[in-house]
């Protein structure tokens, strides 16, 4: 199913970071300074400790090398997504014990109702659920990538 | 910490804790992967933020909380986005540190942008 059969993801700007870091504080740090130099967030440091405060309610790394942290926040200018992808994996605390290989940040305003906010989380981990989209994803380059989760093929 | 970024951050504490104890979204998020077992510690450090922010808006922000479901409102264009009322023109945007208002319509904490 291509990405664009998930209208509550589909239509949120997407973008590409590649994680240099192994701890999860400095590639959310990472994710937060992209979203704030593509105007997406207002106030880098409200939605960092926000997203830090997020993994204290229980870890956002869902397993398998997968981590969708989300923030809706006052931070935040508009609904979007940033796509974070580190091939050496980032120490995210999952379960399964995994280093996260692909992290989906799912950012909404904070007008944005609490029900359309999970959807759209929700529709980013069905679309990264497969293992052979994740590995897609760390082998393609950074347009492919991007088109890749739009629907376009890598 | 100034005042306004504690406001600010009690606000998106309190989104969190929304989605956290919403039990629609508990059980599709949670089906999905996601705990949400630290919800206690939330509440201990939402109390820590509390203390916080400048006292004279926690009143406000708790009764706007408890009636409108949300503490506090942007305003765009000099208008409230909580009850969309125009503000008057005496109504600016504060100086210094705090851009925390209050809307003289609906007795919102407004955050000027």
């Amino acid at each position: 199913m291509a990405i664009t059969d998930v209208p509550a993801v589909s239509s949120l700007p997407l973008d590409l970071v590649e994680l240099r870091h192994k701890r999860r504080e400095s590639a959310l740090t990472q994710l937060v300074a992209a979203a704030e130099a593509a105007g997406i967030v207002r106030d880098g440091d409200v939605l960092l400790a926000s997203l830090l405060r997020a993994q204290r309610i229980g870890s956002t790394a869902v397993g398998r090398g997968l981590a969708v942290p989300h923030a809706r926040s006052f931070a935040v200018n508009r609904p979007a997504m940033l796509l974070g992808r580190s091939a050496r994996g980032v120490d995210w605390g999952a379960e399964d014990g995994v280093p996260v290989q692909i992290v989906a940040l799912v950012l909404s305003p904070a007008a944005t109702p609490v029900g359309m906010h999970a959807g759209r989380v929700a529709g980013a981990l069905h679309e990264l659920r497969l293992q052979r989209t994740r590995q897609r994803l760390l082998d393609v380059d950074a347009a492919g990538a991007v088109a890749l989760l739009r629907g376009g093929g890598a | 910490m100034n005042s306004t970024q504690a406001l600010l951050e009690l606000h998106d504490l309190d989104q969190l804790l929304e989605l956290a104890r919403d039990p629609e979204c508990r059980t599709r998020l949670g089906r999905l992967g996601f705990t949400f077992t630290g919800i206690p510690v939330l509440e201990r450090e939402r109390t820590k933020l509390v203390a916080a922010v400048d006292q004279r808006w926690v009143t406000t922000y708790e009764r706007s909380l408890a009636r409108y479901g949300r503490g506090i409102n942007v305003v765009r264009e000099r208008v409230c986005q909580g009850c969309f009322v125009t503000l008057p023109t005496s109504a600016n945007p504060p100086v210094g540190e705090s851009g925390i208002h209050l809307c003289e319509s609906c007795g919102r904490l407004l955050y000027w942008r």
